[in-house]
């Protein structure tokens, strides 16, 4: 199996860097021929609106993706992220295929995050929605 | 299925079927959920014969329908010799065509895959430049609409219904209040695509309302999911579809009203729905409905499957036997059932009619929402069908507490006892 590398862009000076040592992302063109790169490469595409995640989200999430040794086939994307942005326009010709999710709760619509808020999902439950599409 | 769905599925099965002769393929639907069943009776009035359903669940895996038994997908290699790989097809009319595409080709299915029934327009599964282009005009004619409806409401809140749903709103629109206090929305305006929605939103309140036909609508939800705007709320549990709320179902049997307080609105659990206020429009012809001695039946719902003729036969029959006076509810070119007359209330005079008869028979339907709170006897009729493709019946999602009955109306129905 061809060794992939897990990037999880934070936004920030991290995410900065791996953009400036990777590729030049800022014109939109590019941002989006980076998430097509993704999805032809077969990686799966999680936005998340950091705004409104619990802190233990990231860390549980990340954990069960170690767990479940699925790790490498995800790219989270964080709302402070330089092409969240153009991976949202792109979730809207992408919709409800298993190669891109988005989570928020922040913004005009109904989401996973409130069963979760309101106790009707359990956080285990909520991740492993996220990380096998059940 | 909506009516305009199920002709879209009608033309394209009947132009296929020109094309190609279905009943000289190895035909099969994938997926074992209510929209493929509709498929199957439709092929079922053409004679057209499927050899199978196929499904990754493994909980359907003994289910059959109509005489057609469910496979997995990679059983169809089995099925279908190679040599006749030609002439096989397997139809989709589930909202999953690019995945359940993908997964054939993978498994190295070369016969033909179609795809019966679009229901998102805003799915395109290509990342082309001419996708990417079309979808974004979309969003720039939805952001000059809601410029405009900023304009005429200013500093408004808006509020999208995206589908012709009385039911969805209904039940979004009993928990608009609760919501609204939560977030200190004090100026919304709704947006709906049809005037009897218009109807059910002014039953909770004196609001502001525009009508939009379904594209323009469809571009403005386009727009607004496309702005993240904070101004906005898209009312509904399934659009945009990546909201995914249905998945919870997979593990947890959660009523629709819940998924409307808990998945769309994010309120607690114990919240607590409005009932709508009386309405003080009076159905013409209210007088001429005998009091508490008349049923008011209502066959026809939108997205779901009708029931067998005998179930309303059988009902019209009992209830005339006992002296009532039985009207079939009507809209548009719907016909009232044998010997009973038909009436058309509009939605804000149902419930008030409802009330006047004493007795209300209808499949489940978006009309049983709207006349929940009606003061008399009311029995909701369920096809045996399950929620989307989940394990649960739709008797379980849709259950109305204010009913005196919910009935799945698989078997004979012994009226009288009711």
């Amino acid at each position: 199996m061809m060794e992939r590398k897990l990037a999880i862009f934070g936004g920030g000076n991290e995410a900065a860097k791996y953009y400036t040592d990777n590729m030049v992302v800022n014109i939109r063109r590019e941002k989006l021929d980076t998430l097509r790169k993704f999805i032809s490469d077969g990686k799966r595409i999680l936005l998340i609106d950091s705004n409104v995640f619990f802190p233990s989200f990231k860390e549980r999430l990340s954990e069960h993706l170690e767990s479940q040794h699925a790790k490498d086939d995800f790219i989270i994307i964080e709302s402070d992220s330089p092409i969240y942005d153009t991976a949202v326009r792109l979730y809207n010709c992408y919709e409800y295929d298993n190669n891109i999710r988005l989570l928020t709760n922040s913004s005009g619509y109904a989401s996973l995050v409130n069963y979760y808020l309101t106790g009707i999902i359990t956080e285990k439950q909520l991740i492993e929605m996220i990380v096998h599409g059940l | 299925m909506e009516k305009k769905l199920y002709s879209e599925m009608s033309a394209n099965v009947e132009k296929l079927n020109d094309e190609i002769q279905l009943n000289a393929n190895n035909l099969f639907v994938f997926g074992y959920c209510k929209a493929s069943m509709e498929l199957i009776d439709l092929l079922a009035e053409k004679n057209i014969e499927i050899k199978g359903i196929l499904d990754n669940s493994e909980d359907k895996q003994l289910r059959n329908y109509k005489g057609a038994k469910v496979y997995y997908p990679d059983d169809i290699l089995k099925l279908v010799p190679k040599s006749d790989e030609k002439n096989s097809v397997v139809l989709v009319v589930s909202r999953f065509y690019e995945t359940m595409a993908k997964q054939l080709r993978g498994l190295g299915y070369k016969g033909r895959i179609e795809k019966i029934v679009n229901y998102n327009t805003y799915s395109d599964y290509s990342l082309s430049d001419e996708t990417l282009n079309r979808m974004i005009g979309r969003e720039q004619s939805g952001e000059r609409l809601i410029k405009e409806l900023e304009s005429k409401y200013q500093n408004a809140f808006k509020v999208f219904f995206p589908f012709n749903a009385l039911g969805d709103v209904y039940i979004a629109m009993s928990y608009w209040y609760a919501f609204a206090k939560l977030k200190g929305i004090v100026n919304p305006v709704f947006c709906v695509p049809s005037k009897a929605l218009k109807e059910v939103v002014l039953l909770f309140g004196n609001f502001q309302v525009e009508v939009y036909n379904q594209e323009n609508l469809d571009s403005m939800v386009q727009a607004a999911i496309c702005m993240r705007d904070d101004r906005f709320f898209i009312a509904h549990h399934d659009r945009p579809y990546v909201v995914y709320l249905h998945k919870a179902l997979y593990f947890k049997m959660i009523p629709l009203d819940m998924i409307y307080r808990c998945g769309v609105y994010g309120l607690s659990v114990d919240a607590k729905p409005m009932i709508p206020r009386i309405n003080n429009k009076v159905y013409k012809e209210i007088e001429k409905i005998p009091k508490g001695k008349a049923v008011i039946f209502s066959p026809y719902a939108k997205s779901i499957t009708t029931l067998s003729e005998n179930v309303w036969n059988d009902a019209v029959n009992y209830y005339k036997s006992i002296g009532y006076k039985c009207y079939t509810n009507v809209v548009g070119d719907e016909q009232p059932l044998k010997n009973t007359e038909a009436i058309s209330p509009s939605i804000s005079e149902i419930r008030a009619v409802v009330e006047q008869a004493g007795l209300f028979v209808g499949i489940r339907s978006g009309l049983c929402d709207v006349i929940r709170e009606a003061k008399a006897k009311k029995i909701a009729l369920y096809p045996d069908y399950n929620y989307c493709d989940t394990k649960w019946k739709a008797i379980d999602i849709y259950y109305i507490d204010q009913f005196d009955y919910n009935i799945l109306a698989n078997e004979n129905i012994k009226w009288e006892i009711l």
